[in-house]
């Protein structure tokens, strides 16, 4: 069980510091940390290339997505 | 007294009674009695295991006499549950209401049970009879009236059940004729519906006979019907399970609750099965269906209702059974037709709305939605599937999915010299060995697991109280993944070891050796027919290999080190490189046996030198490797020899070599992304500020998901993804008797020298002798075991179901293999690869690993597209080639090879531009995606080098044409066997180029012909009759030319009359000549080779089969679309046929079958 804590403490640790690293220089994720702060998810780059994955499952505002055979 | 030990050995042997019902199954009728016998059986179990606890402490004797009983009515009780479980799961039985005597001028209509609700009849022939007997059967039908509510649709009432009105009527069967040329045992249907029978009308009959009258079950699979036979019905029912969305389908599970069939006719109450349901972006309201809140709505279907397909071809996957193993019976595709209303609706109960599911269900439903929506909000596609599916079981979002490798540099497996794939990350996951991280499975389970533990134990709860809040959201998971097997296996064995661990503070291993059973038993007696599933037994396979082999294993590595364990190292590298530069060499037995030999005497060096203290450091050992690693790769090689090289071959007939080292890193991997997207999930949900945690996990998420992306992604471009021979079941089983050996071995050989001991055997090898014996003897099954192939000896053409496309297996009576034609490839869209769906998992279940040729009869996709893939699998002596193709080679561009084709400019104009570039990309090549195999590329690697010809890959390519022969051989009885090229001649230029110059053959055997014409367009086949002789043409079976569907003009829509016309004139000539007694149709969708032009196809296709039909007769017309694989056997006089088709009735899988369904195995 200690051993389980202690990995899980490290993988968070580690996550963390390379979640700050990624948000800060990848663009995609540093647009969507604004388009959250500003309220608007749907319109960031991430949500963009997600639009027709799973598309039923959606934030409210948005606008159905429309399938094409 | 040991009750764990009674709970392990009564949950194996339950599984034992399942697997006795299906080796050794019992007609339905014997039922009540295998019911009774085990209620007397587990009664005695109980009652005895009563008596030995009560008389436990004050009467020992009797409690021992008790529990020496317990161990056989348990036993006894265990089997006969398990046998009867499977027994009354597999058969829908329908049941004997009545008898009608005949005795002299006494008629009487006995009924034994009344009908519980409104039924459809059937009559049995019980006794001979020397007249026709002629009855109607005379009752009354109690018709439901559904009741229509204010929107039109079927209404009802305020706690959700059906409303209908009861309509009583008197009904009257039409005449039933019982022929008294009919056998014993034959079955007449009843047209009409009953609800009550109230007697019998005597029409005519003889002076005695006896009649029996059956109620077919209103089970769901009673109701479907073939493709062909379709007639629409209603269903009211409910939808059951999360519906499946995908980007262009939803896939609904409903459980039906009343069924009116046929159209305009009774409702039925439905006693069983499921429907699966699929639907189109196209109908109205589509949005509605395809979401998770659908989930538990009842609604009203209108719609064909038919079934899935058994095996098309010899070994080929059962569709049907696959799906009958989860309930689900029948299919529906509601179609809405232009201008008219949907075919589906909600129906919601009086005054309510639409009712929701189960509570939990739909709790852990709109749960994963929810981080669902996090993970699209924080994580890019398609690393935002990839995390879909192995945390929430979302693994139909990556349908479609490339690997997103590319850059303004270029692909990236380009950028390291690897060429271009167009594989699909699934595609890319199957091949290198980790698609199991999409099949949520005991992995996913005990990381979460873990993960729960050391979160509650960080915030310091002791794990008495945490324990249930761990169990509940391993079940909540389970329902969010979809509950399958591997799953619910997962979960029961997690649970019973956290349960075990917090309250009775047991260990891991103790609670595996009970969990497995346990687990099995709990998941078999809600669905015995899982037994045989993939999911339930790559999953049991899994758990016991880790259980089993890691510890033998482990401690067998442990004794490498030194130079023995560097000759280990150095023999798996090189063995390792060998098999991924040259695959086919590592299977060869005349490399096999000298690498072997090789890698005996290098550990003998090795060993040797080091007891003369030369080389490096004993320190240097397997051992010294941390144990966690250790253990890992001891757990990993258990997994491979323990699960899948057995079980990956046998049901898939592939091993994914890439999967023994990539798992190495994959599965840690799979770890920390499955945690990460875990507990980045939990925390988005979080009000305010958990979306920002789940940005921050899932921007690190990114890096480790995209690094398993590529891994897998490079690992498929490195490795190659072997077609293996499908193991037999007796094979498997002496197999995992060497493995269950290996694990016991200490004990066994404790045993024999025991043995040995005891008779007196002194020598010093008497023991490993033994030992020798014994692995002797468990080999026996595999000589006494009947061989896979025990057809008669003589001619065998297998005619494979392939589409539209043609393959044709011939095996000459001298064991000659020849393969004509390949089969057609698809590359977009549905992605139907005819070669490695069917024509080489055909060869794995044949066990065929080497053809002596192949022909293929034209450059057209439908004929040549599969080619370089069974190139690439199979060793293949020959190739033969028609004479266009005679330039084919890699460095052709698209023009050269359009010129070295067509060479008219005129008459290649007749040819869509796509068309051509197609048969281009599958000859020559694909100038994008360079990985794809292609039919130049694969001849070039297949040259006359030492290496090929070492490990028999050399391939010599030929073309031929008219007057050559090919693969002759004579019989001991002096009949001839041959492949006689009767076309093309010379090249001759004319309309349709590719089709009228393609090979035209004729397999001979003796007095026995089959004449294979290929592509030949309706000038080539009246050509053909004009330029050779009745005798030159004389065959007896056809294989019709064009697939039946050649087109006598350039038009869209070809009018019947001019195709009536064309097969007058040119094809009806040939007929004559050839004199067939048997045509064969190679046919299905066409849409995929033809596109635009696919109805058109089909439309020839009706006609052209309905001219043969009234030619021959319908008994003598066969088609791979309805008959799918023919089978056609000579003896040099006479032929046989057998379909497919035919096999699959005789197994009980008859399409139109009302009655005694025979499901699953």
């Amino acid at each position: 069980m200690e051993r389980g804590v202690k990995m899980l403490r490290r993988i968070m640790a580690a996550a963390l510091v390379v979640g700050v690293l990624v948000i800060l220089f990848h663009p995609d994720f540093r647009d969507t940390a604004q388009s959250i702060w500003q309220g608007r998810v749907e319109q960031s780059a991430i949500w963009d290339s997600n639009r027709a994955y799973y598309s039923e499952v959606a934030h409210e505002a948005e606008a159905p997505y429309e399938f094409s055979e | 007294m040991n009750f764990q030990n009674k709970i392990i050995g009564g949950c194996y042997l339950y599984i034992g009674g399942i697997v006795l019902a299906m080796l050794f199954p019992l007609d339905p009728s014997w039922l009540p009695w295998l019911r009774i016998a085990a209620g007397l059986a587990l009664g005695a179990t109980g009652l005895l295991l009563l008596l030995g606890f009560l008389k436990g402490e004050r009467d020992e004797p009797t409690a021992r006499r008790a529990l020496r009983l317990l161990w056989p009515a348990l036993c006894l009780g265990a089997l006969f549950l398990g046998y009867t479980r499977y027994t009354s799961a597999n058969t829908v039985p329908d049941r004997q209401i009545g008898e009608i005597r005949i005795d002299g001028d006494v008629r009487t209509f006995h009924q034994t049970v009344d009908l519980p609700d409104t039924s459809r009849l059937r009559l049995v022939k019980a006794e001979e009879a020397d007249r026709d007997i002629r009855i109607r059967l005379v009752g009354e039908l109690d018709a439901r009236l559904p009741v229509i509510g204010d929107d039109g649709g079927y209404a009802m009432d305020e706690d959700g059940h059906w409303l209908f009105r009861k309509a009583r009527m008197p009904i009257r069967s039409d005449v039933i004729t019982i022929s008294s040329d009919d056998p014993v045992g034959a079955e007449y249907q009843v047209n009409q519906p009953f609800t009550r029978i109230t007697g019998m009308e005597w029409i005519d009959g003889p002076e005695e006979g006896q009649v029996s009258v059956y109620r077919i079950s209103n089970h769901i699979g009673s109701f479907v019907r073939p493709a062909r036979a379709q007639s629409a019905v209603t269903v009211l029912g409910r939808i059951t399970s999360d519906p499946r969305v995908y980007d262009f389908k939803t896939v609904l599970m409903i459980t039906p609750s009343f069924i009116q069939y046929p159209a305009g006719g009774p409702f039925y109450r439905v006693e069983g099965g499921d429907i699966q349901v699929t639907i189109h972006p196209g109908m109205d309201g589509y949005n509605e269906f395809a979401r998770t809140d659908a989930y538990g709505a009842d609604l009203q279907i209108q719609g064909e209702l038919t079934v899935a397909r058994a095996e098309s071809n010899p070994g080929g996957f059962n569709a049907r059974q696959f799906m009958q193993n989860y309930n689900i019976y029948g299919l529906m595709r509601p179609y809405q037709p232009r201008g008219q209303p949907p075919p589906m609706r909600f129906v919601a109960p009086e005054g309510r709305d639409v009712r929701p599911g189960n509570p939990l269900v739909s709790f852990s439903l709109n749960l994963r939605d929810r981080v669902l929506l996090l993970f699209k909000s924080t994580m890019p596609y398609p690393q935002s599937a990839f995390l879909g599916g192995v945390t929430l079981g979302l693994r139909y979002g990556l349908q479609g999915a490339q690997f997103p490798g590319e850059s303004e540099a270029g692909p990236l497996a380009s950028r390291i010299g690897l060429g271009e794939s167009e594989a699909q990350i699934v595609d890319d996951f199957r091949s290198s060995g980790v698609n199991h991280v999409l099949a949520v499975s005991g992995l996913h389970v005990t990381i979460l697991t873990v993960m729960f533990i050391a979160i509650f134990a960080l915030l310091k709860f002791p794990k008495q109280v945490f324990v249930p809040f761990v169990i509940f959201a391993l079940v909540v998971f389970a329902i969010i993944t979809g509950a399958r097997p591997s799953t619910l296996r997962a979960v029961i064995m997690n649970s019973l070891f956290l349960l075990t661990w917090a309250y009775l503070d047991k260990g891991l291993l103790s609670s595996v050796l009970i969990g497995v059973p346990v687990a099995a038993f709990l998941i078999l007696i809600h669905n015995p027919l899982v037994v045989v599933d993939p999911s339930f037994t790559l999953s049991f396979g899994a758990i016991l290999s880790l259980a089993l082999i890691t510890l033998p294993a482990h401690e067998l590595l442990c004794r490498l080190r030194g130079n023995r364990f560097l000759a280990v190292i150095v023999l798996v590298v090189a063995t390792t490189v060998i098999g991924i530069t040259h695959w086919t060499l590592v299977t060869t037995p005349l490399f096999i046996a000298p690498w072997i030999l090789f890698g005996l005497l290098l550990y003998r060096i090795a060993g040797a030198l080091e007891d003369r203290g030369t080389g490096i450091s004993r320190n240097f050992a397997f051992s010294a490797l941390p144990e966690g690693v250790s253990t890992f790769i001891a757990a990993q090689i258990a997994i491979q020899i323990g699960m899948m090289v057995p079980l990956s071959a046998y049901y898939f007939s592939r091993w994914p070599f890439a999967g023994a080292y990539v798992n190495l890193v994959a599965i840690p991997l799979i770890g920390v992304v499955v945690q990460l997207g875990a507990i980045g999930g939990l925390l988005g949900l979080i009000p305010g500020f958990g979306v920002y945690l789940t940005l921050l996990l899932s921007a690190a998420n990114w890096i480790f998901a995209s690094f398993f992306l590529w891994l897998a992604h490079v690992s498929t471009l490195i490795f190659p993804y072997p077609f293996v021979r499908r193991p037999r079941v007796i094979e498997i089983v002496v197999y995992y008797f060497f493995i269950a050996a290996f694990v016991w071995h200490k004990p066994l050989w404790k045993w024999i020298r025991g043995v040995c001991d005891r008779r007196g055997w002194k020598h010093r090898y008497a023991p490993a002798f033994l030992a020798c014996g014994i692995a002797l003897a468990a080999t026996t099954p595999l000589w006494v075991a009947p061989p896979r192939d025990t057809r008669p000896p003589g001619l065998h053409v297998t005619v494979l179901s392939v589409q539209y496309g043609s393959a044709i297996l011939v095996e000459s009576p001298g064991g000659k293999r020849v393969l004509i034609d390949s089969g057609f490839v698809e590359h977009v869209r549905g992605r139907r690869n005819e070669a490695e769906r069917t024509i080489l998992p055909f060869f794995s279940h044949r066990a065929i690993r080497r053809l002596d040729g192949m022909i293929l009869t034209s450059p057209l996709p439908e004929r040549a597209a599969g080619a370089s893939y069974i190139l690439e699998q199979m060793r293949v002596s020959e190739l033969y080639l028609p004479p266009m193709l005679e330039d084919l080679s890699r460095d052709m561009t698209l023009g050269e090879f359009v010129e070295s084709m067509v060479p008219l400019e005129t008459v290649s104009a007749q040819y869509p531009h796509e068309r051509l570039e197609s048969m281009y990309h599958e000859l020559v090549g694909h100038p994008r995606w360079t990985q794809r195999p292609s039919l130049a590329v694969a001849m070039d690697g297949r040259g006359d080098t030492l290496l090929n010809r070492w490990a028999g890959w050399n391939l010599t390519t030929r073309t031929t044409g008219a007057g050559h022969i090919l693969f002759e051989e004579e019989d001991d009885d002096g009949q001839a066997f041959r492949i006689e090229v009767l076309g093309p001649e010379r090249h001759h230029i004319g309309e349709r180029y590719i089709e009228n110059n393609g090979l035209i053959l004729r397999v001979v055997y003796g007095d026995f012909a089959m004449l294979i014409p290929g592509s030949l367009h309706y000038e080539g086949q009246r050509r053909l009759a004009e330029r050779l002789p009745a005798e030159a043409l004389a065959s007896q079976v056809l294989v019709v030319p064009h697939h039946g569907a050649a087109n006598p003009g350039f038009r869209m829509r070809p009018d019947r009359a001019s195709v009536l016309d064309a097969l007058d004139s040119y094809t009806a000539p040939l007929l004559d000549r050839a004199g067939p007694e048997l045509a064969i149709f190679e046919f299905g969708n066409p849409r995929p080779v033809l596109e635009d032009l696919g109805r058109a196809a089909i439309n020839l296709h009706d006609t052209t089969r309905h001219y043969y039909e009234k030619r021959f007769g319908r008994d003598n017309v066969l088609g791979t679309d309805d008959d799918l694989a023919i089978m056609i056997h000579s003896d040099g006089t006479q032929f046989s046929v057998e379909t497919q088709a035919q096999r699959n009735r005789a197994r009980g899988g008859d399409e139109g079958a009302v009655s005694n369904l025979s499901v699953g195995l």
